[in-house]
Parts: C-alpha cells; structure tokens; sequence
C-alpha cells in the first residue's frame, strides 16, 4: 500500500473508532435511561391514574376500583414493555459498538437505521421527545453516516490489498 | 620583448564564426508557434509541452498524479436509501400521530390516501437512479424459482399464523381494545382494502427488496444486505410499533423470496395478499 493510501486507512480506522465511541455512547445512555425510566414505571403509572382519577372525581363522577386496578396492571404492563424494549435497543447499540471491528459496513448501517427508528418510534409516543436533544442527535447521525462512508471504504480498500508479510 | 611575429591577436580568440556555430541557433519564430506549449506550475511562464523540466525554475513537469479517494462517493448510493428511509419514517411518524388521535373516518380516509401518494413520491424520487442489480442476484436457478413460487402459499399462511398470534398474545399481554383495523372497518372498508394492498405491495417493494437489498449487495453479502433491509421494512412501520419485531422478520423472507426468484412479482403479491388478509380479519370474525 502507498503511503498515502496507508494514511487513508488510518483516518478511516480513526472514523470507525469514533462510531465504536457513538455506539456506545448511545447504547449505554439508552439502557441507563430506559432501564431508570422501567423501574419507575410503578411510580409513573400511579402517578398518571390518580391525577386522572381526580378529574374524574372533581366532575362528580365514581371511579369503579376494580376496572381502576385492571387498567393500571395493563397500563404497567404497557409502560413496562416500551421502556423494556428501550432497553434491549441500548444493549443491542452496545453490542454493535463491540463487534463493529467485525463487519463495519453491514454494523454501522444497522446502527444507524435503528438509531433513527427508535427516533422515530419514541417520537411516535411522544412527539415533544423528537425536539429534546437535537443538536446531539443531529452530531450522532451525522457521525454515523460519516463513519458508513469510512466503513464502506475501508472494507473496499482491506479487500483489494493483501495483508503486508511480516518482516523480520 | 619582441620577436619577429607578431603575436596573433586572435590565436587565442575564438573566431566569431565558430561562437556563432556553437550557439544553438534560436527558432524561428514560425517555429516556435508551431511547438504546443503549456504553463509552468511553478513559475507560470510558457514551456514547451515536451519538455519534462521547467528551464527557467527547474520544477519537474511530468507528474503523476495520485487521485485521493473520496469516500463519500463510494457511499453516495447508500446515503441516499438512507435518506429515502428516513423521508418514510417521517411520513409514517406524521400520519401515526394523527392517526392515534381517532379522527373520523373521513379524515381517516383523507390520512391514508395522502400518506399512500406520499410514499410512492418518495419511492419514485429515491428510484431515479436505480443501481444494476447485482449479478448474483438477477439469475437464481430454475429450481430455486419453482420451489419459491410453489410454497409461497405455505410460506404466506405460516406468516399470517405467527402475526395473528403475536398480535392476540400482545393484546392479551397489555389488555390493547383499541386495533387501528377496527378504525377502517365500516363504510369505506374497500378503499381501505385499496390502499393497505396495492401501493404498500409496490411502492415498499421496489424501495426495500429492490432499491436497497441491490444498493447494500454491492457493498455487503447478500444475506446481511437482505437482513439489513428487513430491520429497515419493519423499523419504518412506526405507526405499528408492537408489530415492528415481526414486520422485520416478514421484510426479511420477502427478501430470500425475491432472492430465490430473482424478481419482485412474487414478493409483491404475498405482500398484497398478507395486508388484504390482515385488513379482512375483523370483517371475516365478525361475519363468523
């Protein structure tokens, strides 16, 4: 390899390292932050159905306690598997974040078209969250799609030069 | 002291002719327009196009010129599935918050002929630039075909076994009542027949099993570009998020299929004929 294309694939093995740090920078807020958010859903449920539960009440209306109790164990089981899904979306960018070296192309796009579907998804329960943190998320998937153009150069540029014999 | 001759003044001068032999006698200047030239890099001033060194500043004028690669042109064609995903994803997110507001049924009707126009646009833009589909993808053997055509049936049953089943166990798991097919049961169940079977079966077709399964094969193994492409089917249904695991297993056997058939006729119709059947279902039980 020329000493230019040898300088090339140092930067571009640079740019998959700074995707390996993305992906686990991603992976590891993600799983914090859905993991918190599934061991207070208890919490969160009983916050929202009581704040409900008195509206109805100040309208003059009876709340029957049992379909109230059946609605919050659906509503727990609900919150319970968005935020479990999260979770497991964390730990999915983090194994992805440690395999990358592996296969870089096919890691880093599935990294980024699950980074933006669950951008989506979360942004589909709850638009206002699309807005919060959007210049990091614009720096993330532009990072991302940075390393995508690395990876997929990098892997054409391992394929067409043979591995330098060992000198001794 | 002087001797009888006299010292030749010009014994040791050159003769002027044979100076003027030894200079390299200028062109004419008919000559010299005839000769190409071309501009130093260095100094700027003409030189002819033949010559390999500058005579004036020395720079060498024959270079060899490594082109630096550019890597975003290489990755140019998956960029831009990657933007047409995320311009579907978009159109899925504004017609799912709508949608979740339980409009009426004529806003309904409204959302879903819109989004369906949408995507073929964004489908149609995405395709102006169609890639050759990779070789390895465009010739499957005789065999593989027949067997594909000739199980799509079972394949097409077993699938709508698993997404009944997983949407009975969800709805068991979570206690869902509200189904968006119950909101497109009544009046205008045909035009919600229409547009859940036939642009979805085209329009998402030719951008996930054409478009980008050939765009990821020219950089990736079939089999991760077919992987890849499924996860994109399923992550861009957003409006169904509790299906997405299993649209993404759908997406990818609509990819082995078009894989063993080598064309997009048979994933088109299972993908019809599953949303039809899926859109039906409800019709069908409370007939039954």
């Amino acid at each position: 390899m020329s000493e230019l294309g040898s300088l090339t694939q140092s930067a571009r093995k640079n740019e998959l390292k700074s995707a390996r740090g993305i992906l686990f920078f991603v992976g590891i807020m993600t799983l914090l932050v859905n993991g918190f958010m599934f061991a207070n859903a208890e919490n969160e449920i009983k916050t929202v159905f009581d704040a409900e539960v008195q509206k109805i009440q100040q309208q003059g209306m009876m709340v029957d306690q049992n379909i109230l109790t059946q609605e919050k164990a659906k509503g727990l089981q609900l919150v319970r598997l968005i935020y479990g899904g999260g979770a497991a979306l964390g730990a999915v960018f983090c194994l992805l974040g440690a395999m990358i070296y592996k296969k870089p192309v096919p890691i880093v796009i599935l990294a980024l078209i699950l980074y933006l579907g669950g951008n989506a998804m979360f942004g589909m329960l709850n638009p206002a969250s699309l807005l919060q943190g959007i210049i990091i998320k614009v720096f993330i998937v532009v990072g991302l799609v940075k390393s995508v153009q690395a990876a997929i150069a990098y892997e054409k540029e391992r394929q067409a030069q043979p591995e330098p014999e060992p000198t001794f | 002291m002087s001797t009888g001759d006299e010292p030749d003044r010009n014994s040791w001068m050159t003769e002027p002719d044979e100076v003027q032999a030894e200079v390299p006698s200028e062109a004419s200047p008919g000559e010299e327009e005839c000769v190409p030239s071309a501009e130093c890099w260095r100094c700027r001033l003409p030189v002819p196009i033949v010559l390999a060194e500058c005579p004036r500043c020395h720079a060498n004028l024959v270079r060899e010129v490594t082109p630096i690669p550019s890597d975003a042109h290489g990755a140019k064609d998956v960029v831009q599935v990657i933007v047409g995903f995320t311009l579907l994803l978009l159109l899925s997110l504004g017609v799912g918050v709508i949608a979740r507001l339980q409009p009426e049924q004529e806003v309904l009707v409204a959302l879903d002929g819109i989004g369906a126009v949408l995507m073929a646009i964004v489908v149609m833009v995405c395709l102006r630039r169609v890639p050759a589909t990779p070789q390895d993808l465009i010739h499957p053997g005789l065999a593989s075909q027949l067997c594909a055509w000739v199980a799509s049936p079972l394949i097409l049953a077993a699938l709508l076994a698993v997404n009944f089943a997983q949407a009975q166990f969800l709805r068991d798991l979570i206690g869902i009542k509200h189904d968006w097919i119950l909101d497109r049961q009544g009046q205008y169940f045909l035009w919600f027949l229409v547009t859940y079977t036939i642009p979805p079966a085209i329009f998402e077709e030719l951008f996930f099993r054409r478009l980008a399964i050939d765009v990821f094969a020219r950089h990736i193994d079939r089999h991760s570009a077919i992987l890849i492409a499924g996860v994109m089917f399923g992550m861009a249904h957003i409006g169904q998020p509790l299906g997405i695991p299993y649209l993404c297993l759908f997406g990818v056997v609509l990819g082995y299929i078009r894989l063993a058939t080598g064309s997009l006729y048979l994933p088109m119709l299972l993908h019809a004929l599953h949303n039809g059947f899926v859109i039906c279902k409800e019709d069908w039980i409370n007939a039954w």
